[in-house]
């Protein structure tokens, strides 16, 4: 670009001239829902969404943008949920929902070549023909962008080591517009898909080239780089499985199960949630949810026995058979029904693989919205965690049955991912009590400990605040890679 | 401006007298590298003006922090160092002739581990503690922690935040998984607190990323770290896994004689051979190597084991051999007459589990045509072969035995080194070993080991999502001699660059980045920016992680011409 763009109308005339008119949108309708997402953050409009199909469009849009100290916040998932795609400094959205190839699914090395508008649904049906499966989080949104989830660190639901980082190779797009590929990926840069047959590269090497990019290029909310393709660990659909239930009273109590059944390595699918979250997603209607939640067990370990590729039905028994002595040792017990939920066993498994396929989300069932609170932590502490939320709930005039718990275990409990959730109406009287609740609740459960490791909604000031250097150095590395500030700016402080 | 009394004063302001020494014998102690062929050449270019100016020894984070404040200030280089094993742990010439002071911190009194939590699986750890003392403290809590063939001598944390390849890494991948959270000084005197510690007055070292971008990434390579350019590591938390027992490692005998052996309702060991089609070396190696490719994959599909390998022949026998003489011998009567792969399994979930392991293993096994060597195998030569084995393979858990992989010449050099998949790596075995033929043809390289005796280390990695390898170099001890072993590697890295090799990707550090930064994306303009932001004094151990400024091509060829 030679000339600067000085107005908005020549900006969107530079922009579609990248990527034609027709992509290129300024209706205010359109950008009202790009102004905000289900975070109950204050919006901020954008001057337009940009839709783009390919990587070349991407540099083009974006060095524009990067010339014109233009603001670009990349969104691949339809819909947001804690406030990181709201264009804190206005600008334009960079829409990637319509780049949707899986160019390339490797069984032997079991990863997946996908762009960033690929869904955890299409992913599952793409990779079913060949009896794969993807690595999952917990029913995430249908319209949830895989590679969204797994820059975001969302933890699966495997609690195999393993399968813990399913991030492999990458494209970026710099700040700046340039190119730049990460691990195995950075060998060339012809089409990722290519690589593997054109050179001696087969995208399993992550790190590099250099320092470990594609581990600083998680967490960063988009403000980095934007990638337009990536390949992501996949593992093979087992030939059996079976899922059951151990049911508690107190969290406490479900500790030392939890961890012993981790420790032992069993299974492969393994989550705790509370009643109401369990209610939430089994409910047959939303208004069933308060009165199931009433009926189970206060307190669920979900786990998922897995038969793998070889002899399932022994392996499936040594499990089983490890699964009760723990319960035996703890004196709880494992089952495979669930009282007031039929077929529990079944529906679960089936849900393990796939997304959230109802119109409401399971969160936001009852009252219509949810915010989270979301932080890592050790399984001994989480139960002081919950406590103590749940204390103040009650405090703060809250109904406490109706509070979720989720709970999931990373690398075999070596630390667990926790939410803690609040549904609440984000139309209704109360909103105001929940979003301070909601606030004064994060600050209290970090200050007695809990590592707050994504800072989303409003919590980067909380968070970094208390960060000493590490800030510093996170500002550092944002000049060095987006010396303009183009990409999401105002995002995690940035 | 040269090392003065005044720079020396503040140092022992900081440590206190005793904890400096600038005595020449003591410095001339801290200037060899043993082992490797770099070190060899190095010494040869400088000699004994090749040591450092002191060494000083700091007992905690803000003993560090000054002295790194103190090298910003007189402008002297400083070395972080773990074990020294490495001769990016000892100054090197550019750092000597810059004449400003060259000084090694060496955390021999920073030696505590801080924390072992069985529960969470993960321990927290200074930077003079090894990995023997690690592996001790976590198999007490039911766990092991991931060893290098490096030895258990070496410094675990030195280890982790620079390098790190696993007798097991099967299980953990590298050092760069290994690492949780960290605690680092920056070149620039500052303090980097990463992961769950970074939030003020929180001391739970469980995890790693965030908040925000996970930092690891910057401070962390694909194989290696910032080689002491970005700071110095005063604590880091590191990963252990579960492990079934016993408490304590059994071992019988003494010294090399040592035999070490786990119940077999714990743990087990398998030496599997290829098929008899395919077993004379070195006419089918490529045959061998990929048929070990199926065999990892498949061992992969089946979700087994906590160590799978493919061990070259020198490997096996470097560490099984007990003295020199019998390495000699054996090496010429081809004791092991081609590698192997080497399985563990063990009973995490229980006794059936590996029972039921066993059991694929073996039709995994079965239906590839290949076969395990036993007490009872029908040739008694690999009943032979078996038995040496058995003696010292729990080492590849504890001690895995580097003083003995650097026996045959007592010096060592990597031939190539390259990160992939398990196919790809078997892909640059097969490379290197056509190239050292060719070169053994063109009468070079007479040196270095035979070509017959190689073969080729695959050690895949996290369950087989990925996978290194290594093949080795013997030179002899002499300057030109330990040339042809680097030479040896740079022409393999021209082939991995020729050829589009994952395994080019992963060794940009120190001037391989103004090397090969250009081919990958302009990386080097990148990571130079980051070494001027935060070592703006070039103290940190240059010229590592990289050089602050492009260097220019001419003089890159000037400092790479002994290679
Ligand atoms: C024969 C042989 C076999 C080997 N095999 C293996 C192997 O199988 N697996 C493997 O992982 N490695 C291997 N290595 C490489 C290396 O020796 C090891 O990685 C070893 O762990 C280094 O540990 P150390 O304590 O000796 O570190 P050092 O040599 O002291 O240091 C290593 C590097 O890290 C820097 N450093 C040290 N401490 C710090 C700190 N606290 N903060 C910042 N920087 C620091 C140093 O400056 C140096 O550049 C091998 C080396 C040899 C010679």
């Amino acid at each position: 670009m030679s000339t600067p763009v000085t107005t908005l109308s020549t900006m969107i005339d530079a922009i579609a001239g990248v990527v034609g008119k027709e992509n290129v949108t300024t209706d205010v309708e359109t950008l009202k829902k790009y102004s905000r997402d289900t975070s109950l953050m204050a919006p901020r409009m954008p001057d337009m969404t940009v839709w783009v199909k390919n990587t070349s469009q991407v540099q083009g849009v974006i060095k524009i943008a990067n010339q014109n100290n233009y603001p670009v916040v990349p969104r691949s998932s339809g819909t947001g949920t804690y406030g990181t795609g709201i264009p804190e400094e206005g600008g334009m959205i960079l829409d990637f929902s319509r780049m949707k190839r899986i160019p390339r699914t490797d069984t032997r090395n079991r990863w997946v070549l996908i762009e960033p508008g690929v869904t955890f649904g299409e992913l599952r049906d793409d990779l079913s023909k060949n009896g794969m499966q993807a690595l999952n989080p917990l029913l995430p949104r249908r319209d949830k962008s895989v590679i969204t989830s797994v820059l975001e660190r969302e933890p699966v639901l495997t609690a195999k080591t393993e399968c813990d980082e399913p991030l492999r190779t990458m494209e970026i797009v710099w700040g700046t517009g340039e190119l730049f590929r990460s691990g195995a990926m950075a060998v060339d840069a012809m089409p990722a898909e290519e690589i593997p047959d054109k050179t001696k590269s087969d995208l399993c090497s992550v790190g590099g080239p250099g320092i470990d990019w594609w581990r600083l290029m998680t967490g960063c909310q988009g403000s980095f780089g934007v990638i337009t393709i990536m390949n992501v660990k996949i593992f093979h659909k087992p030939l059996m499985q079976k899922v059951v239930f151990l049911p508690f009273n107190t969290l406490e109590d479900a500790v030392m199960p939890f961890y012993t059944i981790q420790r032992r390595e069993i299974g492969h699918e393994c989550f705790i949630l509370n009643s109401y979250n369990l209610a939430a997603i089994m409910a047959e209607t939303e208004s069933e949810i308060p009165e199931l939640a009433r009926k189970l067990p206060p307190y669920s370990i979900v786990l998922n026995l897995w038969g793998g590729q070889f002899f399932p039905e022994d392996r499936i028994a040594y499990e089983e058979k490890a699964v009760k002595e723990i319960a035996d040792q703890y004196k709880c017990s494992v089952t495979q029904e669930v009282k007031a939920i039929p077929e529990a066993s079944e529906r679960f498994q089936s849900m393990l693989t796939g997304p959230w396929e109802g119109d409401v989300y399971w969160k936001e069932r009852q009252l219509g919205g949810c915010l989270d609170i979301v932080f890592e932590s050790g399984m001994d502490k989480i139960p002081g965690y919950w406590n103590l939320f749940q204390q103040l709930a009650g405090e703060c005039g809250l109904v406490t049955s109706t509070l979720g718990m989720y709970i999931q275990p990373r690398q075999r409990a070596r630390v667990c991912h926790v939410e803690f959730n609040i549904p609440c109406d984000p139309n209704g009287a109360g909103i105001d009590t929940v979003k301070a609740f909601h606030k004064k609740a994060s600050e209290t459960v970090m200050n007695a400990g809990a590592f707050f490791y994504r800072p989303y909604y409003d919590w980067a000031d909380m968070i970094y605040s208390r960060s000493g250097y590490t800030f510093e150095t996170i500002k550092k590395l944002k000049k060095i890679i987006d010396p303009n500030r183009t990409l999401n700016p105002g995002r995690i402080g940035l | 401006m040269a090392f003065s009394d005044i720079a020396l004063r503040a140092l022992k302001d900081v440590v206190g007298e005793e904890h400096v020494s600038d005595d020449p014998i003591i410095c001339q102690a801290y200037s060899r590298v043993q082992w490797t062929a770099d070190g060899c050449i190095q010494r040869s270019q400088l000699g004994t003006k090749m040591k450092p100016t002191c060494i000083v020894l700091p007992d905690s984070t803000e003993e560090v922090q000054a002295i790194v404040k103190l090298a910003n200030r007189y402008k002297f280089v400083f070395i972080p160092r773990g074990s020294g094993m490495i001769n990016s742990a000892f100054p090197n010439a550019a750092q000597v002739m810059r004449a400003n002071g060259v000084i090694i911190v060496d955390p021999k009194r920073m030696d505590k581990i801080l924390k072992v939590d069985g529960n969470n699986m993960y321990m927290v750890i200074e930077p003079y503690v090894n990995f023997a003392a690690c592996q001790a403290e976590a198999m007490k809590v039911g766990c092991t922690m991931p060893s290098p063939p490096a030895g258990a001598q070496v410094s675990a944390l030195a280890n982790i935040q620079w390098h790190g390849a696993y007798g097991n890494s099967w299980l953990s991948g590298l050092g760069a998984h290994q690492l949780l959270s960290f605690e680092v000084v920056l070149p620039n005197g500052e303090i980097l607190r990463s992961g769950s510690i970074s939030q003020a007055g929180n001391d739970d070292w469980i995890w790693n990323d965030g908040p925000g971008p996970d930092l690891r990434g910057f401070f962390r390579g694909a194989q290696f770290g910032h080689a002491g350019g970005m700071g110095m590591v005063t604590k880091i938390s590191t990963r252990l896994f579960p492990w079934p027992g016993p408490v304590v490692f059994p071992t019988q005998g003494n010294g090399v004689g040592k035999e070490s052996y786990f119940p077999v309702d714990k743990v087990r060991w398998y030496m599997i051979d290829f098929p008899a089609a395919i077993k004379a070396y070195p006419e089918k190696e490529e045959e061998q190597l990929r048929w070990a490719c199926d065999l990892h994959y498949e061992i992969a599909r089946a979700e087994l084991a906590i160590v799978v390998q493919h061990n070259a022949k020198q490997f096996m026998w470097t560490w099984a051999a007990r003295s020199k003489e019998e390495f000699h011998k054996g090496a010429n009567e081809d004791f092991y007459p081609h590698g192997y792969n080497i399985v563990a399994l063990s009973a995490i979930t229980s006794l059936e589990q590996l029972e039921y392991e066993e059991k694929v293993l073996k039709s995994i096994v079965k239906k590839m045509g290949g076969s395990f060597l036993s007490e009872e195998s029908p040739d008694p030569k690999d009943r032979e072969r078996y038995k040496v084995w058995m003696r010292i393979t729990n080492d590849w858990i504890r001690t895995a035995h580097s003083m003995r992989l650097s026996r045959p010449t007592d010096c060592f050099h990597q031939g190539t080194a390259c990160l992939d998949s398990i196919d790809a790596v078997a892909d640059e075995i097969i490379r290197a070993n056509r190239a050292q033929r060719k070169m053994r043809e063109a009468g070079k390289g007479q040196n270095l080991l035979p070509i017959s005796f190689h073969g080729g280390w695959i050690s895949p990695l996290e369950k087989g999502y990925g996978a290194l390898m290594t093949t080795d170099l013997w030179p002899e001890q002499e300057p030109e001699k330990a040339a042809e072993a680097i030479q040896f590697l740079l022409s393999s890295l021209v082939g991995m660059l020729g050829e589009k090799s994952a395994g080019a990707t992963v060794c940009l550090l120190g001037p391989a980045y103004d090397l090969l930064g250009p081919q990958f994306f302009n990386v080097h303009l990148l990571v130079k920016a980051m070494k001027r932001e935060f070592d703006p004094n070039n103290v940190s151990n240059p010229p590592y992680a990289t050089m602050p400024d492009v260097v220019d091509p001419m003089q890159l060829a000037e400092m790479t011409k002994v290679l």
